[in-house]
Order: C-alpha cells, then structure tokens, then sequence
C-alpha cells in the first residue's frame, strides 16, 4: 500500500479522538446520571 | 424607527466629539499599523504597492474592532446598557444608531487611511468609483456585523478576548472582497471588482437584516 | 436526612419503565449497534476490498474518511446548528439550545478531523499540508467560527443569557456560511491552479458504493453520538438547574431533622439505604434507583 504512513494517521487520529470523545460523553452521562433525580431524567 | 436610530447615533457621535478618543487614539493607532507593516514588509522592493489592498483591509479590520469595542465601551459605564434598554426606543433603531455612528467613525479613519497608503506605500489610486463603492458597502457590512459581536460580546467578563475570535472570522467575506476588488481598481481591471462589490453588498444587507431582527433578543438582557 | 423510597411509592414506579442510570436507552443500544457494525464494515470497504485510485494511488481511502466527516460535520452539524438556534429564538426552550450546542459540538469535532484528514491526504496528493482550496479554506473558517460558539457557551454560567447569545451567534455563524463560500470560491477561481479535487475524481462501481456507505455510516455515528450528547447536557442543565433548590431542601430537611426525631431510622427497611448513599452529595432528596433498573453493558 502507498503512502500507507498518511493512511494509518489519518485513520488512527480519527480513531482517538473519536473514541476519546465517546468515552467522554459516555461516562460523564453515567456519573451525572446519579446526580439527577430519577423523575427528572426524561430527555424531552 | 429611524428617528431612534438618529437619536442613538447622535448621541455616540455627541460623545466621541467632546471625548475626542478617535480622534487621540484609534486614528493614531490606525496609522500606527500602516508602519508596521512597512517594517515588516521591506519598502524599497515595492513589496507594499503590490500588497496595499490586503494591508488597507487588515488595517480597516483592526481598526473596526477597536471602534466596535469602543462603542460598546460607552454603554458599559453608568449602566448605559439598561438605560438602553429601559428608554423604549425600538430595538432595530437602537441597532441602526450604533451600527451607524459606527459607520461614521470608521469612515472617517478609511479616509486616513486611504490618505496614508496614498502618501507611505505609493499606491496609485485609479479607478476611484469602484475604490468609493466598495469602501461604503464593506463598511456598512462590517459596522453591521461589528455592531451585533459587540452587543453578543458585552457585559461578559471575557468581552475583550472573546469579540476578536467572534468577529474576526466572520468577516473572513468583507476581507476577501474587499482586497480583490481594491486590488481590481488599482489595476484598472474594475470588471472583476463590481463583483466583488455585490458580494460585499450582499453580506452588508444580510447582517443589516440579522441585526434588526435579532438585536431585540441582545437588548433584552443584562 | 437520607430521603427513603415509602413502600407506597416505589408501587407504580415499578410499573413504569426503570429510570435511566446512563445516556443509553433501548434506541440508542440498536443504533448503537448498527453504528458499530455499519463502521466495521465501512473499514473493510475503505482499507481493504476498495481498489486504489488511478490517479491517487491508496491516498484514496483517506477521502473516504475526510469527505463524510466533512459533510457531516459541515452540513448536519451546522444546520442542526442553525435549527436549534432559530428554534430557541422563536420557541425559548431548553430543548433547541441544547440541541443546537450538542450539534455545535459535534460539528467542531468533525470539522477539526476534516481538516487534520484533509491535510494528511493533501500531503501525498497535492504535495503539500495545506492548500488554498475553497472546500479546505471553508472549513477552516467554519472551524473558527464553531471555537467562538464554544468560547460563547463557557462565557457565562446564566442559563438564559447564555442560550440568547449562543442562539444568535450559532444563526449568524450558519447564515455566514454561503457568503464565504462564495468568496473562496471566487477568490481561489480567479487564479486556480490544477489540483485535484476530491469532488472531480472519477469514482465508478466498488469506490463509489464504498464513499456513499461511508457518508451513510458518518451520518449514523454522528446521529448516535448527537443523541448521547442532548442527554448528557439535558442531564447537565438538570444539575446546574437544581442544585441549589435541592440544596436548600437538604438542609430545610436537617433544621427539621433536628427538631424532631426524623424518619432516618427507616431506611433500612425499604432496604435502599445504600443505593440512596450512592445517589451523591447535593441530592438527598432524590430518590435512590429502582431495584428493576436494567445496568446495562457497554453497547449503550
């Protein structure tokens, strides 16, 4: 494969930054979660 | 309506007369820009005639934000915001009273500038109704637009640093167009930059619009 | 005073459907789930079973990474943008603020990843990290203008001060869009240089299927993680909102506590004394999860 450096970047900085940011908005939901009563955790 | 934005835009004006800050300040620091380019571009290999259009429009842009700043500046002393607020002039009114005071002003440093590139950089000024047309509608694109980041930038703790990285991007339109239709008056190609005008002319109605529509929901709070 | 769950009220809660302890529900779980599949399948596509380009080589398969994340990004994400925030102007709700930053923070990661695929594929191809070509000049500029709608956001902690502004920035922001779009276009026409455009490339058969799959994919990715995002800063705004009411409530409740003999000793009857420890400082009235309550696993 051609310019596989490039490919493999690209691919693996998308990969990290969008399972990071998954990772993130996941985990900060489950915590936050618990801080909320259970009445008011309906998303409309 | 009109009659609001008269009375606001005579005020700012009635103010920046007694308190001369454009005339002591943003004016010089207009100028001030001017030579630093000249120091960072080297003078003798007509690197600034060529350049002069970028370099009239980034000087224009920096001066707008210093202008922005200030008209907003004038409100935030003595609660000037809610008097504002609380006078019951109409919003739309109230925007174009800023919008146009502002217009006033920056003109009149786009004239010292005009007159400074003229005078340091050597740029010849041929083509001058397109040179006119294009200051106007880019200037009143860009009070428009300054007018509205101004009102979104104040009263927060952050409005120095935060109204640069608003308004500047924004405006990425008026910087284009106005370079390239400058730099199509200076070459004498003016085809090209009556374009460019109906794009600034463009961007000048569209945020005139947005401002009077939205500067209601910008007044209304503190 | 650690608030208890009355025998009579955990009754119909346990006919309703247990309380979320995540951002997940069941449609996000399956949506989820075709994502995950659906990328899978678009990798094999993009890295493996697709031929390499005529003219770009294997550099190829790196636009099938920049140009769904730009057009996700670029259109979803800035006319949610644009939606929510008109929707707030005119309706003033929590709902279309918060949809609008959710899709606003999205689209400020995917445009942030357009730009660093965009450059990674324009080194072999053009040559060069970066070229004036209008699509790239475009979402550079939008990039900025996705940082000032954050740095607005984190401006100011008032709730309605901040949804009004953000509102207007985000409409002004989307409506900017097509102005400079067209000076980048007119700006990079007058002198182009021959670059090759992603767009201009001659896709056919097994390449073609395999950009459109991508989009599809990237628009599901991006829809799965907009949802994650509402509930979280709907979740958000519920905490910021009521904390101090709670507050207040908790040590209403301590005053009256000690006044008189409270009912804290039967907790350990309902047998949720632990669980309610667990629901954190600050919300002692909230009421501990329900028994039934599904944990679910990591496919949320």
């Amino acid at each position: 494969m051609t310019n596989a450096g490039y490919i493999a970047a690209g691919y693996g900085i998308t990969a990290v930054a969008l399972i990071s940011y998954v990772w993130r908005v996941l985990a900060r939901g489950r915590r936050i979660t618990a801080h909320v009563p259970e009445e008011r955790r309906r998303w409309m | 309506m009109f009659r609001d934005a008269l009375l606001v835009a005579g005020k700012d004006l009635r103010i920046e007369v007694r308190s001369k800050v454009v005339l002591n300040q943003i004016g010089p620091f207009s100028l001030v820009v001017l030579l630093l380019f000249a120091f960072a571009l080297d003078p003798d290999r007509g690197f600034l005639q060529e350049a002069t259009p970028g370099l009239f429009w980034i000087a224009v842009l920096l001066s707008a934000l210093v202008v922005v700043q200030r008209s907003y500046a004038l409100e935030s002393v003595d609660a000037g915001r809610d008097a504002l607020r609380l006078s019951g002039l109409d919003p739309a009114g109230v925007f174009l009273g800023k919008a146009g005071a502002s217009f006033v002003v920056l003109m009149a440093l786009e004239v010292g500038l005009i007159i400074g590139v003229r005078l340091m950089y050597g740029a010849s000024l041929r083509g001058w109704p397109l040179l006119l047309v294009t200051t106007l509608t880019a200037t009143v694109g860009l009070v428009a637009a300054g007018t509205i980041y101004g009102a979104l930038a104040a009263g927060l703790r952050v409005r120095e640093t935060l109204l640069p990285l608003l308004f500047l991007p924004v405006v990425a339109p008026v910087m284009i167009g106005g370079t390239r239709a400058f730099g199509a008056a200076l070459d004498g190609s003016s085809a090209e930059g009556w374009r460019w005008c109906g794009l600034l002319g463009t961007f000048a109605v569209a945020y005139v619009a947005l401002g009077m529509l939205l500067f209601e929901s910008l007044l209304e709070d503190s | 005073m650690t608030t208890t769950v009355q025998p009579a009220a955990t009754a119909p809660r346990a006919t309703r459907s247990a309380a979320p302890t995540s951002t997940g529900s069941r449609f996000t779980r399956v949506l989820g789930v075709v994502a995950l599949a659906m990328l899978c399948l678009q990798l094999a596509l993009a890295l493996v079973i697709s031929p390499p380009d005529v003219l770009q080589g294997d550099a190829v398969r790196l636009f099938y990474l920049h140009v769904p994340m730009a057009i996700t990004g670029g259109y979803l994400g800035v006319g949610l943008l644009a939606i929510g925030s008109i929707g707030y102007l005119w309706k003033r709700t929590a709902f279309w603020d918060l949809l609008a930053a959710s899709a606003a923070e999205l689209a400020l990661l995917f445009t942030g990843l357009t730009l660093v695929t965009g450059s990674l594929w324009g080194r072999p191809v053009w040559g060069t990290y970066w070229e004036w070509d209008p699509r790239l000049t475009l979402t550079a500029v939008l990039f900025l203008l996705l940082i000032g709608y954050r740095a607005m956001r984190s401006a100011t902690l008032d709730p309605h001060l901040r949804a009004r502004r953000s509102a207007v920035i985000g409409l002004l922001a989307a409506a900017d869009v097509p102005l400079i779009r067209l000076s980048v276009d007119w700006w990079r026409g007058l002198h182009q240089t021959a670059t090759i455009n992603p767009l201009d490339t001659a896709l056919d058969g097994l390449m073609l299927f395999t950009f459109f799959f991508s989009m599809v994919t990237f628009a599901v990715i991006f829809v799965w993680l907009l949802v994650h995002r509402f509930r979280l800063a709907w979740l958000d705004e519920q905490v910021a909102a009521h904390s101090l009411e709670d507050a207040i409530a908790e040590r209403r409740a301590e005053a009256e506590a000690a006044g008189s003999p409270g009912p804290t000793g039967s907790a350990g009857a309902t047998g949720s004394a632990g669980a309610s420890a667990a629901s954190g400082p600050g919300s002692a009235v909230a009421t501990a999860p329900a028994a039934g309550t599904t944990h679910d696993g990591g496919a949320s």
